[in-house]
């Protein structure tokens, strides 16, 4: 009998790497006066519980914006209150108003790190066992894709640099698996909590619309019974989104486009610190910025992701399969990231999410392009502190989910050298960003590297994922892992 | 496969860098600077910091060796007077030759699986690799708590391996480096020394004696040369190094907190006479001898029982090792025996020592692993003392994230080995596994869940002032105790059962 791997161990065994991930820096630590995301997500909850609803979003004399105002939809809100509840009654030291600007005990840090596991375990661990656990695949290859699932980005992120990006993630995640099993008012619940937790779900919004869109034409038979199919996801959407956003509705004028002001900030600029998305990579060549007024570059921006986004959506729309729909995602959220407005290098976890839960159809692909991502964050890495943790990760990474990648090596030797080059050149890129200084007249020049090397791969990669979405039919793209 | 393992355990270890460390971080740093820039003579003399050097020269020079690395990393705690120093490459440096190190232990693995993996095919090497090399006791003392265990384990496996493989004088050179490092290991000795005695000096054929003189001389010659090399710089200090290695005037029974073996039980036994006497007014005994400072005191008066000596445990000892030596008389040349024996004599040592620490579980749990994956039966014996010695040692962390940690580290580790072990023992003809716990057996874990969970979480909600800081740890160590002396017994019970079979085959 072979060794049965049980599932359940693999998902032991990630808590147990994410315990050793929180031991080591957050973002912002003893960095006076703005700190970091740690500061910004304790902040919240100081404002949350201390200040009335109305006051969240706005700028008063208790709630000064410039210090991590809240820039997160409601259900965020509501998240750090509740935490922020949790966190008055150990130490009410942790959310003073005010007083508590910067608190960072070793006691709170304990409290925050496992705010963050306990939101994982609820929202997107949970999640993943729960999908993994009900697939037909042999346990091995459960084990496998549970690990590739677990990808070190996400890991480094929400327990070193600190975020909670587990549950929106988790939230999307779980509208992905009840779509897949025809739960479609489920989905639109979920999808709308995750969408409501972080704006950014938008990303995997268009796929979501055209896959229940399509999905109530092929239910119903007649007009009549697919309009009311589609009656009943938006009535269910719309009562999602009403609840949510009850208290500011029934609130004074105006809170609500002070809240969306702060959730859709066009004030920003087109993207933060170096991304590896398009228009970063463009800025080396031309100026943009100096061309371009703020306004038409977020029109260009619009342009060319609606571009890429829509045909992806309307080949959703038409030949509606699971398969599709994954693909879909990964294609219309690398599209987003790729194009969009006001980028954040950690956006392209939004992208990882679909790529590793349809890692069964490539496990190597997505597996390298969930390393590539992972390296992608490099400089944000050491700015935290966190350079070790992310390599112990990665190494564990590629050791775990190590399995798989000889299922799919068996390919053609162009394609070895080609994974071969790309690990090469992201160690030497890593090393020189990490030892090397930079050169005096280019004081930025290894994170750029980092960011357009990685462009080049997420570029390759899009063209790809876009290749097997529109040319490869379902019959030749078989689940690898089966 | 071994290798994949060890590079992934590796990776882990490395990410609990920064965790709690205990006292021993700054035993071993002092040791660092004391062999770096003191001369020889000094080494065992010195007595700046609290925690002088008293493991065994080899040892010294082990740290005397790292120290030239060390500097590399930070000259400064290399300085004797620099105490509790503990700079972020102090750390570094100390945890990393904790990792690195461990290759020894790898090694001894390896030696290990050579012999069982030729006897015994499929999958049974790579889960007994992965048994030994994530073996979770060693994580939390080693990569935790900081000491150097699994250097010392990969020695210990590497002697093992030597008899599994019949190199006996490799396995006598081995075993006199490993005494020469930590001297705990005294503990096995005996068995040593009758095995390599009765199967390599002596030889019965067809009722014909045989003395071989000349493999006794070589045999003598390896451990005399080894205790030399390590003894000999330090000849004229014998009697001041001695003192160092074997403080017994200022130890007690039992160690702060008591190791969960047969002590632990005696005292609360004692415990409970005192307390029910006073209730009952069966006696006039003064309680205040005995009363609950426990744990608190390392000497222990018992109030209502005789109290213990050092020659009472020892002669208890003795009496435990009997059932080891008997299998190894009877049964010469069985390097399986030898295994059992290991075991046999580290439990008797363990469950009767005097001041024994509840770190020495891990010399019997090792050992044992060897055994799991060939028998169903010790396999079982195998699971229970692993779950339960593993959370014996929770105590030993205590700060909020590692009391996270523990948990999910013996969790993880302990349902791996059940699912790894019960597949490996998998019968086909019932079509279900042959590692099956008792009702009882059950009940014990279930119960060790509650009292781990208690330790860890409950006690500190219920009691937040802390005025019975030790009842957790009393209640730890007596549960503990009687899980250990459970699968003493039943390990006894098999060891001569499969004895009384092989003879019969023979």
């Amino acid at each position: 009998m072979d060794v049965p791997f049980k599932l359940e161990v693999i998902a032991l065994t990630t808590v147990i790497i994410k315990l050793g991930v929180s031991l080591f820096p957050y973002s912002g630590k003893n960095n006076p006066p703005m700190f970091g995301d740690y500061e910004a997500q304790r902040h919240w909850m100081e404002i949350t519980v201390n200040l009335p609803i109305q006051d969240w979003y706005r700028n008063t004399t208790d709630n000064d914006l410039l210090y991590w105002g809240l820039d997160y939809p409601p259900l965020t809100a509501y998240h750090s209150y509740l935490t922020g509840l949790m966190a008055k009654k150990i130490n009410p030291d942790y959310v003073n108003l005010l007083a508590s600007r910067g608190f960072e005990s070793p006691n709170h840090q304990f409290f925050m790190r496992m705010s963050v596991l306990v939101s994982d375990c609820l929202f997107f661990i949970s999640a993943l066992y729960f999908y993994i656990k009900n697939l037909k695949m042999d346990n091995k290859y459960k084990w496998v894709f549970f690990a590739l699932c677990s990808h070190p980005g996400l890991t480094l992120i929400d327990y070193g640099h600190f975020q909670y990006n587990s549950v929106s993630l988790g939230l999307a995640l779980w509208a992905i698996i009840f779509v897949s099993k025809g739960r479609n008012l489920w989905a639109a619940v979920a999808f709308s909590a995750a969408l409501n937790f972080k704006q950014m779900e938008l990303y995997h919004a268009i796929p979501m619309f055209f896959y229940l869109l399509a999905s109530c034409h092929r239910k119903g038979s007649t007009l009549i019974s697919q309009l009311v199919n589609l009656i009943k996801i938006g009535v269910v959407t719309l009562a999602t989104f009403a609840l949510i956003w009850y208290p500011f509705l029934q609130l004074h004028d105006g809170l609500l486009q002070q809240v969306l002001s702060r959730v859709f900030p066009f004030n920003r600029g087109i993207f933060e610190d170096y991304v590896a998305n398009f228009w970063c990579t463009l800025n080396v060549l031309v100026k943009i910025r100096r061309i371009l007024e703020p306004t038409s570059i977020a029109s260009y921006c619009l342009l060319l992701t609606a571009l890429f986004s829509f045909p992806c959506g309307l080949h959703l729309y038409f030949k509606n399969s699971l398969r599709n729909f994954h693909l879909c995602l990964i294609n219309v959220s690398l599209a987003f990231f790729l194009f969009s407005y006001h980028v954040h290098e950690k956006s392209i976890l939004l992208v990882t999410l679909p790529v590793s839960i349809a890692s069964p159809y490539f496990p190597f692909t997505a597996f390298w392009f969930l390393s590539i991502s992972h390296f992608s964050m490099l400089p944000l890495y050491a700015k935290d502190d966190l350079i070790l943790p992310a390599v112990a990760v990665l190494a564990l990474y590629c050791l775990l989910a190590n399995s798989s990648l000889k299922l799919e090596m068996g390919r053609s030797m162009q394609f070895k050298c080609l994974a071969g080059i790309s690990a090469i050149g992201s160690a030497v890129l890593a090393l020189l960003f990490l030892i090397c200084p930079n050169p005096p007249a280019y004081p930025y020049l290894w994170t750029l590297l980092v960011s357009v090397w990685s462009f080049a791969h997420f570029s390759v990669f899009f063209a790809y994922f876009l290749y097997v979405q529109f040319w490869v039919g379902s019959q030749s793209l078989k689940l690898k892992m089966q | 496969m071994l290798w994949r393992i060890f590079a992934s355990i590796t990776f882990g270890k490395l990410l609990f860098i920064p965790s709690y460390r205990s006292t021993d971080f700054e035993v071993h740093r002092n040791w660092l600077a004391v062999t770096h820039s003191l001369p020889l003579n000094k080494w065992y003399v010195d007595d700046t910091s609290q925690w002088t050097l008293d493991y065994p020269p080899l040892f010294a020079w082990f740290e005397y060796l790292l120290s030239w690395v060390a500097c590399l990393f930070d000259p400064e705690m290399l300085k004797v007077e620099n105490l509790n120093y503990a700079s972020q490459n102090t750390v570094l440096f100390q945890r990393i030759s904790v990792i690195f190190t461990d290759v020894v232990y790898a090694l001894g693995v390896q030696k290990c699986l050579y012999s069982i993996g030729s006897t015994q095919g499929g999958n049974s090497p790579t889960i007994l690799a992965f048994l030994l090399l994530c073996n979770v006791g060693l994580f939390i003392v080693d990569h935790i708590h900081f000491q150097y265990n699994g250097f010392l384990t990969g020695i210990l496996l590497l002697s093992v391996g030597s008899i599994l493989q019949k190199e006996n004088l490799k396995a006598a050179f081995w075993f006199s480096v490993l005494l020469n490092l930590k001297h705990i290991y005294l503990y096995i000795a005996p068995v040593y020394f009758v095995y390599l005695f009765r199967s390599y000096c002596i030889e019965i054929q067809k009722s014909r004696l045989t003395f071989h003189f000349k493999r006794l001389i070589k045999l003598g010659m390896v451990v005399v040369t080894t205790f030399g090399v390590a003894y000999g710089p330090f000849v004229g200090q014998f009697q001041q190094v001695m003192s160092r290695l074997f403080p017994f005037e200022n130890r007690g029974l039992c160690h702060a907190y008591w190791a969960p073996n047969f002590w632990a039980i005696y005292n609360i036994v004692d415990k409970i006479l005192a307390v029910s006497a006073r209730l009952f007014g069966w006696t006039t005994v003064s309680t205040t001898t005995a009363s609950m400072t426990g744990g608190l005191v390392q000497e222990f008066e018992h109030a209502i029982l005789p109290s213990v000596g050092p020659k009472t445990t020892l002669i208890c000892t003795l009496l435990a090792l009997i059932p080891a030596i008997v299998i190894l008389l009877r049964q010469p040349n069985q390097p399986r025996v030898f295994v059992r024996a290991i075991v046999l004599c580290a439990f008797a040592s363990f469950l009767f020592g005097w001041h024994v620490h509840e770190k020495a579980i891990l010399i019997v749990i090792t050992p044992l692993t060897l055994l799991a994956v060939s028998s169903h039966e010790d396999c079982r014996l195998f699971l229970l003392l692993s779950i339960t010695g593993h959370v014996s040692l929770f105590p030993l962390l205590f700060t909020p994230f590692e009391n996270v940690s523990k948990i999910f580290l013996v969790l993880t580790y302990s349902l791996a080995s059940y699912s790894f072990l019960s597949a490996l023992h998998y019968d086909p003809k019932s079509k279900s596994t042959l590692v099956k716990f008792r009702s009882w057996e059950r009940l014990f874990l279930y119960g060790l869940v509650a009292v781990a969970l208690f330790e860890s979480f409950i006690h500190s909600m219920v009691d937040p002032s802390g005025k019975l800081p030790f009842l957790p740890l009393l209640i730890m160590s007596v549960y503990c105790a009687v899980g250990v002396i459970y699968v003493w017994l039943l390990f006894v019970i098999a060891s001569l059962k499969t004895e009384k079979k092989i003879s019969k085959q023979k």
